[in-house]
Formats: C-alpha cells, structure tokens, sequence
C-alpha cells in the first residue's frame, strides 16, 4: 500500500487533462490577442481592410474555446456521475 | 441535519483537488476573455464602417483665396472629432493630412521653413507633400485626405490609409 486515498490517481488523471486544455485555451487566446493586434494596427492606420477577417478568425478561435470548455464540463460531469 | 462538519463549508475543496479546481477555473477564465477579445475584434470592424461612411461625406474646407503659399488652415474632417490640416505647398499644390502624429496623437505643425510637418511632442517629422515618416518616432506616415478643388474651393473627400 502507498497510503494514496482512493480516487487520488483519478484526480491527478484529471488535473492532467484540465493542464491540456488549459494549454489548448492559452494557445487559441494568444492567436487572438495576435489577430486583435493586426486589427488594432490596421485601424490606426485608418485601412479597413484587415478587421472583418481578423473578426471572423477570432470569432472562430472564440468557438473553438467554446468547444475546449464544454469538453471540460464533459469531465467534470464523469466525475460527479462516478458512484 | 447534515453530517458535514461546519468548517468544511468555509474550506469545500480537498487538498488533492486543489490543482484541478484551480486549472479547471483559470480555463473558464480564459475562455471569457477569449470571448472578450472576440468582442474587442467587433469593435473596429464597427468602427471601420462608420469611418467609411463618414468619409463618403464631402465638406467644403476653404476658399483658395484664404490661404496664401506656405499657409496653412486647420479644420474639422471626417467628424468634429477629427482634426486635420490643409497646407498650401505651391500656388496650385495642396495637400491635407490628419493632424494627429501618427505616434501619440500629438497635434502636428506645418513648417514652411523646412518644408516639413513636425510634431513638437517627441520630435518626429513628416514630409509635407507625402505625409512619409522623415524622423522620430511615428511609426507609420500621416493619413491623407483626399482633397477636391472646384470653382475655387477645396473640398476634403475621404481619407487614404497610409
């Protein structure tokens, strides 16, 4: 025996994949905050060309995320499910 | 009456849990940001088309008899927010510029002497028939409006992008 109470394993399985897509999340934000600097850039410089791609680009990062979050939900739902 | 003890309502995650709780809140954290960051991005698109519907507006800015060579007139353009310059370079050579610096929104001068605009803030220049970056720290050239001379006015119509 290692003197682990039960579930500790599982908990530290779950800490490993919320560390995933915590990553995940991280990576497609920072993508964004480069996509709203482009448009920022693009403003000041008074063109108008740049701020509706960088908008639908970030709109889809933005639901890519969605998707990462629900898929936490997902993992916190098998959680509470265990007996 | 529940089993719980008391205390474990002020500390309901078990230390083994921390990790996860913590990780699992910072995610949602960033997705709203992320979100937020979307909604940023919406906003100049929004204010891009205000801008290209604002300068499809024609005004007239001066007389050419009000300006003589090497002068200068400030006015109002595309809204009353926006302020602009137009300079005289030669008897029927214009040019107007928006008159915020390009780097800190410093109002910028026109100097006949050099022949250059400046900005008195951090010292930058620009050169008066392009608008181009000639010193200082601006990092993009002054936008130019475009300007419209009929019957002896001048009219500003639209800003070009630098």
């Amino acid at each position: 025996m290692n003197g682990r109470e039960p579930g500790l394993a599982d908990m530290e399985r779950r800490s490993q994949t919320i560390l995933m897509l915590m990553i995940l999340v991280l990576i497609v934000f920072l993508i964004q905050l480069w996509l709203i600097t482009i448009a920022l850039e693009d403003y000041l410089a008074a063109h108008h060309t740049l701020a509706l791609p960088t908008f639908l680009a970030s709109g889809a990062c933005f639901l890519v995320n969605l998707r990462l979050l629900r898929y936490l939900f997902d993992v916190d739902r098998k959680k509470e499910d265990r007996p | 009456m529940s089993g719980t003890p008391k205390w474990r309502e002020d500390f309901p995650i078990r230390w083994e849990a921390d990790n996860y709780v913590t990780r699992r809140e910072f995610t949602k954290f960033l997705v709203l940001v992320s979100g937020a960051t979307f909604v940023g991005n919406g906003y100049f698109v929004l204010q891009g088309r205000r801008e290209v519907e604002a300068e499809r507006i024609r005004i007239e800015v001066a007389r050419v008899e009000e300006v003589p060579v090497g002068g200068v007139k400030l006015f109002r353009y595309p809204s009353a927010n926006d302020p602009a310059i137009l300079i005289r370079l030669a008897e029927n050579e214009w040019v107007a510029y928006m008159q915020r610096c390009t780097h800190l929104s410093c109002p910028v001068h026109y100097s006949a002497k050099s022949g250059r605009i400046e900005c008195p803030c951090h010292n930058g220049a620009f050169e008066a028939r392009t608008g181009r970056v000639l010193e200082g720290p601006p990092p993009r050239p002054l936008p130019r409006i475009v300007l419209y001379i009929a019957e002896g006015r001048i009219y500003a119509q639209g800003v070009q992008g630098s």
